[in-house]
């Protein structure tokens, strides 16, 4: 289940982005994509930004990553 | 039926109405009939007896009947970043592009960044020629629909699945970081020239040329537990430039790669223990030459032996493929 962008999971799942270990090879890449932006721009925009786009992504592809979502969400 | 075949019989099958991927020589690509396929130029191909260079045969996947072919879409640099907004809303998009191409240079640079390309597979290679011919022709890509033929543009194949089914892209890739000294690029691009080693800004094929670096060895980056290869193409230390054959990127953390004893070996226990049937296979033209491929089989896969291979993003010496699973 993918928590909806309020929740505070996704505050732990930005603290953790850097040792998230997941298994789809679009999760890694997606993830990676969201862990260079940051590590460049530590604003809040941008962490925001990374929420939203990480949301959207598990939002249209929780069927096929099943798997990843539940390791990182619980 | 065999991946490799004449012209007349994959005309045949493209005739028939099959949807198919198709690699082979310019010449056989452009006697084929329009119909439901998409391809590129390449002579070198894993077939099901092994690696295998002609020009007198192209190879064809066909896909499987439940696959819909959506659109078949030629795109040019001004409008790369609309694929995954073309992206079917429960398929893959098989990707071919020209080597040596600026659709080639703006796909390896930006596809990372175009907004949804994660959101569904990714594939496909990038197209090239007979390495006795560069510099004398260009790779092409063929929109079978069409009958369009391009030497600077992408072709991408935009296709959906069953409900109860989705594609996966996944990939192979035996190289891993080594023990050695960590890299840093400041700023993206397919050359390098100062680069910080280990937190010191030094001159990069100095750098390579001073430690004896096997330049058949990538760099290799680990994106959340996926490897990820930069290789090398030249190393020029007179101009104290480095070629590479994919961009590097600011931000990630290089590492030359340990070297790979035995790749077919190796490939055939990493393919076993994955279990997987893949619908469409490529595999790094570097690996087909670094690791004598040409009479040798790995595993169970056929596919073109291509200039560079795809999954979301460029990739080097590295197989891609593409599973479909059940839901």
């Amino acid at each position: 289940m993918v928590p909806t962008k309020s929740d505070p999971k996704w505050g732990k799942f930005m603290g953790s982005l850097a040792t998230i270990q997941v298994t789809d090879l679009s999760t890694r890449m997606m993830l990676n994509r969201l862990k260079m932006r940051v590590s460049f721009d530590h604003s809040e925009a941008a962490r925001q930004k990374a929420i939203g786009e990480a949301y959207d992504f598990f939002l249209k592809n929780q069927a096929n990553l099943k798997d990843d979502i539940k390791q990182i969400f619980g | 039926m065999k991946s490799m075949m004449t012209v007349p019989q994959a005309a045949e099958l493209i005739r028939s109405g099959k949807k198919l991927l198709i690699a082979g020589d310019e010449a056989l690509l452009a006697a084929l009939p329009q119909g439901e396929w998409i391809g590129g130029t390449i002579p070198y191909f894993m077939s099901e007896d092994g690696g295998l260079f002609t020009r007198e045969q192209v190879q064809v996947v066909p896909l499987p009947d439940f696959v819909s072919i959506g659109e078949i879409k030629l795109y040019d640099i001004n409008n790369l970043a609309q694929i995954p907004a073309d992206y079917q809303s429960n398929g893959f998009a098989y990707a071919i592009v020209p080597a040596f191409s600026e659709a080639h240079q703006k796909f390896s640079q930006d596809c990372m960044n175009w907004p949804g390309v994660f959101d569904r597979p990714l594939v496909g290679w990038i197209a090239g020629i007979d390495l006795k011919d560069a510099g004398k022709v260009t790779p092409k890509v063929f929109n079978g629909r069409s009958g369009q033929a391009s030497a600077t543009e992408a072709v991408v194949m935009h296709a959906n699945l069953p409900l109860q089914m989705f594609a996966k892209a996944n990939i192979i890739n035996l190289f891993r970081p080594g023990k050695g000294d960590s890299i840093s690029f400041p700023t993206s691009g397919f050359e390098a020239t100062e680069r910080l080693i280990n937190g010191k800004t030094l001159n990069f094929a100095e750098y390579v040329e001073s430690l004896k670096i096997d330049p058949q060895l990538p760099l290799v980056a680990d994106y959340m537990g996926a490897m990820v290869n930069v290789s090398f193409q030249s190393v020029d230390v007179s101009a104290g430039k480095v070629a590479f054959y994919a961009p590097v990127f600011p931000g990630v953390e290089y590492r030359i790669a340990e070297p790979v004893n035995d790749y077919a070996a190796q490939f055939d226990e990493n393919l076993s223990a994955r279990n997987v049937s893949p619908v469409f296979t490529c595999n790094c033209i570097l690996n087909y030459l670094y690791a004598k491929l040409e009479g040798k089989k790995t595993g169970n896969i056929v596919g073109p032996i291509t200039f560079g291979e795809i999954a979301y993003m460029l990739l080097n010496q590295t197989l891609v493929y593409l599973t479909f699973e059940t839901r």
